[in-house]
């Protein structure tokens, strides 16, 4: 007995290396990794790709106050470009997946293969886990020595919660074409490609590839298809079969192929092409094939946005596991925006790609973890704070894209890199330089650049939101830390709000002088903002309407997401206004909403420090409803910002329990609450809570595109857990005449 | 936020037929996931293995059904410190914990 014993803890020692192991945390202020950047076609004007997820094993940092780092499995984005097939980099770093670089007008065929290997992750099927009612991912954990308990993380309920883990699609984020089909379609599941004997079946993946060539050419000569039936009929026999082959053979409650017909998705599938629908489940492969439209004013009301987008798994309730794995890309799309600025600067004009991540195993403990253990820190491109080279006095363009899964990143300052960087409140913050110059992949208008884009003016990037910034290195050689408050909100009522500065990454100055001395780019040289992105006039708004996040964590407008459900539907080229309000006290949730971006013209923050100081004109007195309203100074003003993502204001939570008591006692009641306050305040289980929301306006265009999409909080987990709404833009024409 | 472990249950020549590799994971932290991974072409189940440190007290301790062939169990995650065994409650034969895992407290590294 002994002996073995001992013999099996010599195979662990091999085996361990392989599949999980304690490890040196990797060394800080190492150079920046670029990632393998994908172009499209200078000839035929198409991004050729084709985009693997697999699996391997990558070193990952613990969070916060957790001092390991490990060796650990994780699912991970691979890229290739047919034309120049070039092996993806085999280093032990979690690097994000391929950043493609395409032009305005360009088509888009990226060929997704999703071939991770299940056995390396925990059991997680897609309608169903252990078959237990919730049907959401499973699992056990002990609360003493002995006694275990298991269930669905955080009572969290089917379809929200963490499910279908190795499922997923792509989000093209940022882009402007169809929601539907080849289009950015996140109503996809992707399932892994099957496997006999653990072993992937290549004839597949040839298969898949063959049926894709025909789909992009009929997409070259008609667009994106519009019925699932357009595709080669081999490639819907070819799903067909795959999707009843993981019907029958998928493991259930410990054993395979007994999964009950409710949890199978081939019903679901047929019953949706029988509708004349796309079929949601797909397995092992997916073509996506879009335009990225250039603005033509007579036949679109938009166009794409020439800027620094991105794309990431997106497939809810495995979105937030998926994108803290690493599954996310930067996508830049090429035009007169960038051209411009490489025309001023000149031939040696330099680009950092730069993905922040907060790269995790697990979306949220599933036990409570000791209060000195934080969170997942942020990486760039699978660095902790690693290095950019700088010349002196050289201007770079920075895309910065906030892909972690949860984390508001606040850009506070540069200061000389020293053992107390980002801890000293006296360093010298006038080193580098910046200017923003695009928020969202939208370039500002030269006006904005004048007021926003101002040098060093601090600005706060929650996940999703991407920044083009202009970046100025000092004169003087050495090293800069850029240092970046972490949070899930700027402002709150008490507890909760920005972590202290720390490190992002370090530039290095140093080498020759930039010559002729370079300059940020004057507002009069400023690239000119395309047409379609002038100012949504008020005049031209349809419709208004209101949505309210919080102030569960999993809510929007007192629910969780439905399935099978719409929650709002726009009528194609119209404008509107929405007012997105948050009773949330601590948490900002980020709004985000896919296909058109929106415009941001008013803001209230009743947590901002004016908002919170009595005798200030701004001050919100929760006594006096009057006084719940926008300050005047901080607003937007014209020509407004676009954006994709915007973190909500919190709001103020304020417990009137004992204001709404009845005079002979008993349970408080809302008509006893002060009457002015009626509106705010509402009474549940015996205690009464007035609720001031932060809110934000925004305009938008529901342009060129029908189809359904989706909104919803980009804290990933939230969104996983239920803080998503299913909408439709609908068409504005009808068929039949009247005579 | 926490790790994630495999332990991978691998055919053997050894006596049982099986083997549990690591048979020692250590450290593992409160809050982090240890999955099985089932390498064999035929089930197997781990349980944990009570004090007299013969046949698993709890068949499902770890997980709520046998692991089948080729595939992985659901996460378990200790919640408390201290040192489990398990055995593969699967094996008729009466048998030795197949392996251990060591929960440990995180130390922070001092600055
Ligand atoms: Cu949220």
């Amino acid at each position: 007995m002994k002996t073995n014993m001992i013999a099996g803890a010599l195979a662990v020692v091999c085996a361990v290396t392989a599949q999980g192991q304690v490890v040196a945390c990797p060394a800080q202020q190492d150079s920046l990794i670029n990632m393998p950047v994908i172009n499209s076609s200078s000839v035929d004007h198409t991004l050729r790709a084709t985009l693997k997820l697999v699996d391997g094993v990558r070193t990952m940092w613990g969070p916060s106050g957790d001092p390991r780092c490990a060796k650990q499995v994780i699912r991970l984005l691979q890229g290739f470009d047919p034309a120049h097939m070039k092996p993806w980099p085999s280093s032990g770093e979690p690097i994000p997946g391929p950043t493609f670089r395409a032009r305005l007008g360009d088509l888009v065929e990226v060929s997704f293969f999703n071939q991770i290997d299940l056995k390396n992750f925990g059991a997680s099927l897609d309608k169903g886990d252990m078959g237990t009612m919730s049907s959401c991912d499973q699992f056990t954990a002990s609360t003493s020595a002995t006694t275990s308990k298991d269930g669905p993380a955080q009572n969290d309920g089917m379809p929200n919660c963490i499910h279908g883990s190795s499922t997923t699609n792509v989000h093209w984020h940022g882009t402007h074409t169809t929601p539907s089909t080849t289009g950015d379609n996140v109503l996809l599941f992707i399932r892994p490609a099957l496997r006999t004997n653990g072993k992937l079946r290549p004839a597949d993946e040839t298969r898949a590839m063959n049926a894709f060539s025909s789909i992009y050419k009929a997409c070259e000569a008609h667009g994106p298809p519009t019925r699932w039936t357009q595709l080669p009929t081999a490639w819907q026999t070819a799903q067909r079969a795959l999707v009843k082959e993981y019907d029958s053979s998928a493991v259930y409650e410990g054993k395979a192929g007994t999964m009950p017909d409710r949890f199978r998705l081939w019903p679901f599938d047929s019953l949706e092409i029988a509708a004349g629908g796309w079929p949601q489940y797909q397995i092992g492969a997916n073509p996506y094939c879009f335009p990225l439209p250039k603005y033509d004013s007579t036949t679109m009301r938009m166009g794409q946005a020439p800027g620094t987008h991105w794309y990431h798994a997106h497939k809810h309730g495995s979105t937030a596991l998926n994108v803290a794995n690493g599954l996310t890309g930067v996508f830049i799309v090429s035009g007169d925006y960038d051209d411009a600025l490489h025309a001023y600067y000149g031939p040696a004009f330099r680009e950092q790609v730069l993905m922040m991540q907060q790269l995790a195993t697990v979306p949220f403990p599933s036990v409570p973890l000791p209060s000195t253990v934080g969170i997942a820190p942020i990486s760039i491109n699978g660095r902790l704070n690693p290095v950019v080279a700088m010349r002196p006095g050289e201007i770079q363009l920075w895309r910065i894209v906030n892909g972690a899964f949860r984390d508001a990143v606040d850009f506070a300052y540069f200061e000389p890199t020293s053992p107390t960087s980002c801890s000293s409140a006296t360093a010298p913050r006038t080193n580098v330089q910046w200017r923003q110059v695009a928020q969202d992949g939208v370039q500002f208008r030269a006006a904005t650049y004048e007021a926003e884009g101002t040098v060093n003016h601090t600005f706060n990037l929650a996940p999703g939101n991407r920044a083009d910034l202009l970046v100025k290195a000092p004169a003087a050689t050495g090293l800069y830390t850029l240092c970046v408050a972490r949070n899930i909100a700027v402002y709150v009522q008490s507890t909760g709000g920005p972590q202290p500065p720390s490190a992002l990454l370090t530039v290095s100055v140093g080498g020759a002088d930039m010559s002729p001395v370079q300059d940020f780019i004057p507002a009069e040289r400023f690239p000119v903002q395309p047409s379609f992105l002038a100012d949504i006039h008020p005049d031209s708004i349809r419709f208004k309407r209101e949505l309210v996040f919080g102030p569960a964590f999993n809510m929007i407008d007192g629910k969780v997401f439905v399935d099978h459900h719409f929650d709002q539907a726009m009528l194609l080229n119209t404008a509107e206004e929405w007012t997105v309000k948050n009773t949330a006290s601590d948490i900002a949730h980020p709004f985000h909403i896919h296909i058109n971006p929106f415009q941001i013209f008013e803001l209230f923050e009743p947590n901002s420090p004016a908002a919170k100081t009595r005798g200030n004109p701004c001050y919100v007195d929760p006594d006096n409803p009057a006084t719940f309203k926008p300050c005047a100074a901080g607003q937007p003003h014209a020509p407004y910002i676009w954006w994709d993502v915007f973190a909500i204001p919190t709001g103020q939570q304020i417990d009137v329990t004992a204001r709404c008591v009845p005079a002979g006692g008993g349970a408080p009641l809302l008509q006893r609450c002060p009457a002015p306050l009626h509106d705010y305040i509402k009474c549940v289980s015996g205690k009464c809570m007035e609720y001031i929301p932060g809110y934000f306006k925004m305009r938008s265009r529901f342009v060129d595109f029908t189809g359904q999409f989706v909104l919803h909080c980009h804290i990933l987990v939230h969104e996983d857990r239920g803080m998503m709404q299913l909408i439709e833009v609908v068409s504005d024409k009808s068929g039949y005449t009247h005579h | 936020m926490p790790f994630t472990w495999q332990i991978s249950i691998n055919r053997s020549r050894n006596a049982a037929g099986y083997v549990y590799a690591p048979a020692v994971l250590d450290p593992v932290a409160i809050g982090d996931e240890i999955i099985f991974i089932n390498n064999d072409s035929t089930p197997h189940w781990p349980g944990l293995v009570d004090a007299t440190g013969m046949a698993p007290s709890s068949a499902t301790y770890f997980m709520r059904y046998q692991i089948p062939p080729h595939t992985s169990s659901t996460p378990w995650v200790p919640g408390v410190n201290g040192t489990v065994s398990f055995a593969d409650s699967l094996d008729t034969k009466p048998s030795p914990p197949a392996g251990t895992i060591v929960v440990a407290g995180i130390t922070t590294v001092p600055e």
